[in-house]
């Protein structure tokens, strides 16, 4: 005889009911769902022991049955846990413990309350195998995202983004602002999960795209029950992380009279014109210092509000949220608004239909100033501008007429002047799920991601640069239409000890990008800015480009006893991108797994909780060339005489993706009851058919043509560890560890070429610094040396005498997070670190060549300048203008630039930040309890705090070469978080 | 089939479209003209590697650092290096000529007017290559008598690239002559000067065939040209007349001309930019004023001719006393925007005067189109005879035609020695008469491409 046991499931993170969860009575397969608000009624018989919960994302708990009716029961949410749940593509859910591919997840509370504009660069130094590199400080930026490395060297190697079904267009899509992110228009408190699929395994199903890597990010939902709203803002300052270390005035004036007298004997020895100059500076113990860097750069002030509700019943539920961003940037002329909505909204129809819906509105605008090494950049001309140079002139109107090589008065081009984009943004999905039986469902997706981006730009009359064509300006508007749908058979079904589970299904993507852009001169005063004002127009212009892309795959998983566990993957992927010879291709993967931990073997054995052997091998393709490079066309060139041109180019009809075969293995493991988990893995990632330009003999009419020539390879080893290294009355330290080692080399370049751009070379690291060495100051005369090919000193190393200084990529990178938490106090710190990298530090050609000019600002290093006989130094004697001696001072030696391109300035990049910390409180539900509030959380957070490194420019968060990079900022942070 | 994937670009059109309609072959041949104009061939470099790497132009002492190698004949990188500029455009000029006959919109006057100017051009330009990196087929040194690659068929496809050898420089000569007989026979003049017309293949074919020494069709052709009525010989003996052929946006006297709307100035790379700065100062910080007469051109114009005062003007740059030429100054009205003259009617009398007196027996008719140059210029009549009367005809061309980058190739198509302010080039030893076929060219690309002699 049965009875009826009865109770609710709720959550022992909120309290809140939980619905969906599914009961089961142990050893049976009577199973029934809770509802609404988490409760359930389920018949069971007498001999019954026990029943199981189990919910995707929580614990499963198994309660013994006793006499009672009634069962209330509290699951525990399993984050870090091996039963985490990971949304992959298509919709498809796996829980983590049943992964045979590599992934990295990042929890959207990871991310919260970050303050920067978007979440990829949020997860810098958050997941092993993903390095993220800022270019600027300027808010809004662009990053460059690496998954294991750089697979490519023409076709870009930026992952594919996913979010919530929608394939995202990604990267620096402005066309005149200095750098646009365009993920900016993503709210990241939005987020509930990333998942970045790093192998073949995880993400062959996105074939052709998936080189890279692909990044599924999943925004939060709404759960039925009471409809909760939560308000969050925080605020604070910012304030630039270094400014350049340069010279007051007397350091400046003593500096520029020592070179001159090295040059030419003595000051009075010098030409007229010089010496002229030598007076304009002044008495160096009277004349004043003019900080220009303490006039560019300010307090900036940062303010984010988020307020979201969600909730639903058993049909319909929903997560609706509003939020507005705004950040005034640390350098003058700089700034960042985003205001974004949006609606997730799911409704159950029948048992067996139901929808999804996702819709993301947002719009951001920039406000920038010229960048780089522009002379109108501020930071770049702040730290090159002679200190002599007052900024204003004493009736408080701008000092215009500036001595030395940098015109603009940057502290005026920044407020005269015009540099702003605007990205509105709609991003959209409609999912439909068919449940045709208990085995099958069909799911229809069609999403759509609509990008507008319209750039300003005035050069106003009063600058130097505007005064000549009476003011400049311009507009640019840039739309992206990017349209995909997938739709997708999937089948699930448990039989004995076998559990099966596959999709098949095609996708279909189209992206139209267009624009136009017009300028004009001559304005009649500064108070006209718009393009109807101009009496000249300049430019007119505009361009269109598409691509279409259609995909056909199937995947099936299969679990044996959930031990062995295996999954193929075979996409069959075609684009309009590819030469009609090899437009379509097919990229398959295997994958296989092992969980040791559920072998009788191991049973015994209880401090293993989890453990997990896998290894998978498959082919990604990269299509991220052009859209149009494999046709042969003709497009609009070169006019004569009033009439149009038409130039052709010519195509390759065998043009097609870059190819990375990528072999991965790893083991997983949960142990001492999930205190320490993680997983170690290894990869092989082999890129062939890499993009290069092959030369043609000039005689056909063409230099070169695109062709899949070349090979590199990637290989690394990633470890994640989470502990939990304190467990005790109710305080608990966590810590999270990630750490990527990582090597890559270039195998083969086209017709046998050994280098190329002196960037890449065969048998090496990729973007690999070849030059001379550099090898300090002779302590004799102060003169610079270099190392020549046979490691003996030279003064004019010569082309044979390069050799390889580093490459740009880090040997090593990850990031350390320790929590702390007691009641309802909580203290984390996240610390980030990358090793082996090399910088060229391209600031220093500018700051550190005291020798060569006096018209600009130097870096305090040449305080440490050779002086006399036996000073041991890095930094040479200063001689005006040349920068070395003078021939007839050099008794006939001659001596390379020591300020030129040549290993000097190559520096180590290797640097250890404590990139965040953050400190919360929650008050105790107690408290509330009179209030109403569900919960109140108190939190400040500082980023960016401190960085222990060697490099010597303003900061080490860059690849490549520093030169005009608008530095990082740090700041401090305060917020709220209220639950209603 | 139709394929879902298939996605038209918008602003290029596929290659079977493009050239399927006459407007579209005519928009390839207006970009070949527009390639001819850049700064790297005839908008500049051409003319000027011209006149300092022959005896005429030298540079100042004060400079940009430009065109000095080549004022130095420095072996293998001061030279002409148009290699790379011209064989596209010989392409391009290709596929105008395989395909405007197959046009279905284009009348036969439209087909007769794209064809012949693309038979004009790629003529012109196989006669560019052929000075520059072969020896004249009269004046052929050591029995080396490659000229360049001949490509006549258009490359549209990486199924069409060849690795080809050097043509012998006699049938690179026969294959501009066909052309331009060709050219001559379905061109008009309606077109004007700026676009290549009957009559400037008529004057292209003078001289080209001046330069092989063929005297009557030299006389014959630029007889045609001159009686073509496109151009007007300014005969005013003053420096206000003289300069008037220069200083309007279309020279009067020009058979054919480049032409610059203000758009497409070439800014700093301009030809005014290297022979003066702005407004004739040498102050100004606008232009460059590098390239001026050498010695030996300055005392080759006698006394009274008024071309020095018209062409010349005398400035003192950081100084040094030198003469910023006057040929390019800014003659459309806006600094750094001059059309470049091709082929002026002078230089049809020249041509003929010079074939008269190489013919023998008819040196009245050579000295009556000498002194239609001299008397112009202020100077009395000549009336030498015989071996004389070439030298007066050859010194009348040098200085009638000087900075307009004619004198390189006059000097190397009679095998002359380049006698120079700064040191001699003799032609018969002097490896670098003739400039290195491109070493890119050469070691990857195609190993049938033979270089030159000494290189």
């Amino acid at each position: 005889q049965n009875r009826t046991i009865s109770g609710k499931v709720t959550g022992t993170d909120d309290g809140l009911p939980i619905p969906g969860v599914s009961v089961k009575v142990k050893g049976t397969n009577v199973v029934v769902q809770t509802k609404g608000e988490g409760e359930f009624s389920i018949s069971v018989p007498q001999d019954a022991s026990s029943l199981i919960f189990s919910y995707l994302g929580y614990t499963e708990q198994e309660v013994r049955i006793t006499g009672s009716t009634n069962m209330n029961v509290k699951l525990s949410p399993s984050s870090r846990e091996l039963s985490e749940v990971v949304i992959s593509g298509y919709g498809i859910k796996q829980s983590k413990r049943d992964l045979t591919g590599a992934n990295a997840i990042v929890s959207g509370k990871d991310i919260a309350n970050i303050p920067v504009q978007s979440f990829d660069n949020a997860l810098s130094g958050r997941a092993a195998g993903v390095q993220i590199t800022s270019s600027s400080g300027i808010p809004g930026a662009n990053v460059t995202v690496n998954i294991r490395g750089i697979s490519s060297i023409t076709a870009g190697n930026d992952p594919l983004y996913i979010i919530d079904g929608v394939e995202v267009i990604s990267g620096d899509k402005s066309r005149a602002f200095p750098t646009s992110n365009a993920l900016a228009g993503i709210n990241p408190n939005d987020i509930e999960s990333i998942n970045i699929m790093k192998d073949a395994a995880a993400a062959s199903i996105y074939g052709a795209q998936a080189a890279n890597g692909v990044v599924i990010i999943t925004t939060k939902r709404g759960k039925s029950g009471k409809t909760q709203i939560n308000f969050n803002a925080y605020g604070g300052v910012s304030k630039v992380i270094e400014k350049a270390p340069i010279l007051n005035t007397a350091e400046f004036i003593t500096l520029s009279r020592e070179a001159v007298i090295n040059r030419y004997g003595s000051i009075a020895l010098a030409p007229a014109a010089v010496q002229t100059v030598l007076t304009s500076f002044g008495d160096p113990l009277t004349a004043p210092t003019y900080d220009w860097q303490d006039a560019v750069y300010r307090s900036g002030a940062l303010q984010n509000y988020d307020l979201s509700a969600s909730g639903g019943d058993e049909k319909t539920k929903f997560f609706i949220s509003g939020s507005y961003n705004k950040q005034i940037g640390q350098e003058i002329g700089q700034d960042f608004k985003r205001g974004g909505v949006r609606f997730n909204i799911d409704h159950k129809l029948s048992n067996k239909i139901s929808f999804e819906t996702s819709l993301n509105l947002s719009s951001f605008t920039q406000n920038g100033t010229s960048g780089g090494t522009a002379f109108a950049s501020p930071n770049r001309t702040a730290m090159l501008m002679p200190p002599t140079n007052p900024i204003y002139n004493a009736d408080g109107t701008y000092n215009t007429l500036l001595y030395g090589g940098y015109p603009n008065n940057v502290v005026q081009t920044a407020e005269y002047n015009i540099t702003r984009a605007n990205t509105k943004k709609a991003i959209g999905n409609f999912t439909g799920n068919y449940q045709i039986t208990s085995d099958f469902k069909f799911r229809t997706s069609f999403s759509a991601d609509f990008s507008y981006i319209a750039e300003d730009g005035y050069t106003d009359p009063r600058t130097p640069d505007g005064a000549g064509v009476s003011g400049r300006a311009s507009v640019a508007s840039t739309t992206f239409k990017d349209f995909n749908t997938d739709q997708t058979l999937n089948y699930a079904h448990t039989f004995n000890k076998h559990r099966v589970s596959a999709i098949g299904g095609l996708s279909y993507k189209q992206e139209i990008n267009e624009g136009n852009n017009a300028s004009g001169t001559g304005f009649p005063s500064y108070q006209f800015k718009t393009l109807q004002s101009a009496a000249t127009p300049t430019v007119a212009n505009s361009f269109y480009t598409a691509y279409k892309q259609i995909g056909y795959f199937v995947r099936a998983d299969y679990a044996f006893d959930d031990k062995y566990l295996a999954s193929a993957t075979v996409r069959y992927d075609g684009s309009s991108k590819f030469g009609s010879n090899k437009r379509y291709g097919a990229f398959p993967a295997g994958s296989v797994g092992w969980r040791l931990s559920k072998e009788a073997f191991l049973s015994d054995v209880k401090w293993i909780n989890e453990l997990k052997l896998r290894a998978s091998y498959g082919i990604l393709g990269n299509s991220r060339i052009g859209n149009f490079d494999s046709r042969s066309l003709y497009q609009g060139a070169g006019d004569y005489a009033g009439l149009p041109g038409i130039n052709p180019t010519l195509g390759n009809d065998n043009l097609t993706w870059e190819e990375a075969a990528t072999a991965d293995a790893g083991i997983d493991f949960s142990l001492f009851k999930g205190r320490i988990s993680g997983g170690v893995g290894a990869f092989i990632k082999k890129t062939s058919q890499l993009l290069l330009n092959r030369n043609l003999p000039i005689t056909s009419g063409f230099a070169t043509i695109a062709t899949n020539i070349g090979k590199l390879e990637n290989r690394g080893i990633e470890i994640e560890l989470n502990t939990t290294n304190i467990l005790a009355g109710g305080f608990k330290w966590e810590t999270a560890l990630n750490a990527t080692f990582l090597r890559s080399k270039l195998l083969e370049l086209n017709d046998g070429l050994q280098s190329l751009d002196n960037t890449y070379f065969v048998g090496q690291e990729l973007l690999m610094y070849n030059t001379s060495k550099y090898a300090g100051v002779n302590p004799a005369d102060g003169n610079p040396m270099w190392y020549d090919a046979n490691g003996n000193i030279t003064y004019s190393p010569v082309a044979a005498d390069r050799q390889f200084l580093g490459s740009q990529l880090p040997k090593g990178y990850g990031g350390i997070t320790n929590t702390f938490s007691y009641k309802g106090i909580s203290l984390s710190a996240f610390i980030q670190y990358q090793y082996g990298n090399k910088i060229n530090n391209g600031d220093a050609q500018f700051t550190r060549r005291m020798g060569s000019t006096i018209d600009r600002n130097q870096d305090r290093s040449e305080l440490r300048r050779w002086q006399k006989p036996g000073d041991i130094t890095d930094t040479p004697k200063p001689y005006y203008n040349t920068g070395v001696p003078a021939a007839a001072q050099s008794g006939g030696v001659t001596y390379a630039s020591p300020y030129g391109a040549t290993g000097r300035f190559i520096e180590d990049g290797s640097y250890l930040r404590l990139k965040n910390i953050s400190f919360g409180y929650t008050l105790p539900s107690k408290l509330l309890s009179k209030t109403g509030l569900r919960n109140v959380q108190i939190y400040a957070q500082a980023y960016n705090l401190f960085t222990i490194t060697k490099f010597t420019g303003l900061d080490p968060e860059v690849q490549g070469t520093t030169s005009g990079i608008v530095p990082q900022y740090k700041n401090y942070t305060l917020g709220i978080q209220l639950g209603l | 089939c139709k394929d879902v994937l298939d996605t038209e670009p918008r602003q290029s059109i596929s290659a079977q479209g493009a050239l399927s309609s006459i407007t579209g072959v005519k928009g390839l041949l207006t970009n070949v003209y527009d390639n001819i104009q850049a700064s790297g061939l005839y908008g500049r470099d051409v003319i000027i590697q011209s006149e300092v790497l022959s005896d005429n132009c030298r540079i100042t002492t004060v400079n940009s650092n430009r065109f000095i190698l080549e004022y130095n004949n420095t072996l293998r990188t001061g030279h002409f290096d148009d290699f790379a500029a011209i064989y596209p455009i010989i392409n391009k000029c290709n596929l105008v000529i395989d395909n405007v006959d197959k046009t279905t919109d284009g009348t036969p006057t439209q087909v007769a007017s794209v064809k012949g100017q693309a038979l004009f051009l790629r003529a012109w330009m196989y006669f560019t290559l052929a000075n520059e990196y072969a020896y004249n087929p009269k004046h052929i040194q050591g029995g080396f008598d490659l000229g360049v690659p001949l490509m006549l068929e258009g490359v549209s496809g990486l199924s069409q690239v060849t690795y080809p050898k050097r043509a012998k420089i006699g049938e690179v000569y026969t294959q501009i002559k066909n052309d331009l007989d060709v050219a001559i026979s379905i061109l008009d003049n309606t077109g004007g000067k700026i676009l290549a017309g009957k009559a400037a293949a008529q004057a292209l074919r003078s001289r080209v065939s001046l330069y092989n020494e063929e005297w009557q069709s030299a006389i014959d052709n630029a007889t045609l040209a001159i009686n073509s009525n496109l151009a007007t010989f300014v005969t005013t003996p003053t420096v206000a007349g003289y300069a008037s052929i220069f200083n309007q946006k279309i020279s009067p006297e020009s058979l054919f001309e480049l032409n610059y709307e203000v758009t497409e100035s070439l800014g700093t790379t301009s030809i005014q930019n290297i022979y003066q700065r702005l407004g004739n100062s040498a102050t100004s910080s606008s232009g460059y004023g590098d390239v001026v007469p050498q010695n030996n051109l300055l005392a080759a114009y006698e006394a009274n001719d008024v071309r020095k005062a018209a062409t010349l003007l005398a400035v003192n740059k950081g100084g040094e006393p030198v003469f910023w030429v006057q040929k390019y100054a800014g003659s459309s009205g806006t600094f750094s925007v001059d059309n470049i003259r091709i082929i002026r009617i002078s230089e049809m009398y020249l041509n003929r005067a010079e074939a008269y007196a190489r013919l023998g027996g008819q040196d009245g008719l050579a000295q009556a189109d000498v002194n239609k140059i001299r008397n112009r210029a202020g100077l009395p009549s000549t009336l030498a005879t015989g071996a004389a009367l070439l030298d007066v005809i050859l010194k009348e061309r040098r200085i009638e035609l000087a900075y307009e980058g004619d004198r390189w190739f006059d000097l190397i198509r009679r095998g002359a020695d380049i006698v120079k302010d700064n040191g001699t080039l003799t032609f018969a030893t002097d490896i670098r008469i003739l400039a290195p076929i491109p070493q890119a060219q050469l070691d990857i690309n195609n190993p049938n491409l033979v270089k030159n002699p000494g290189y």
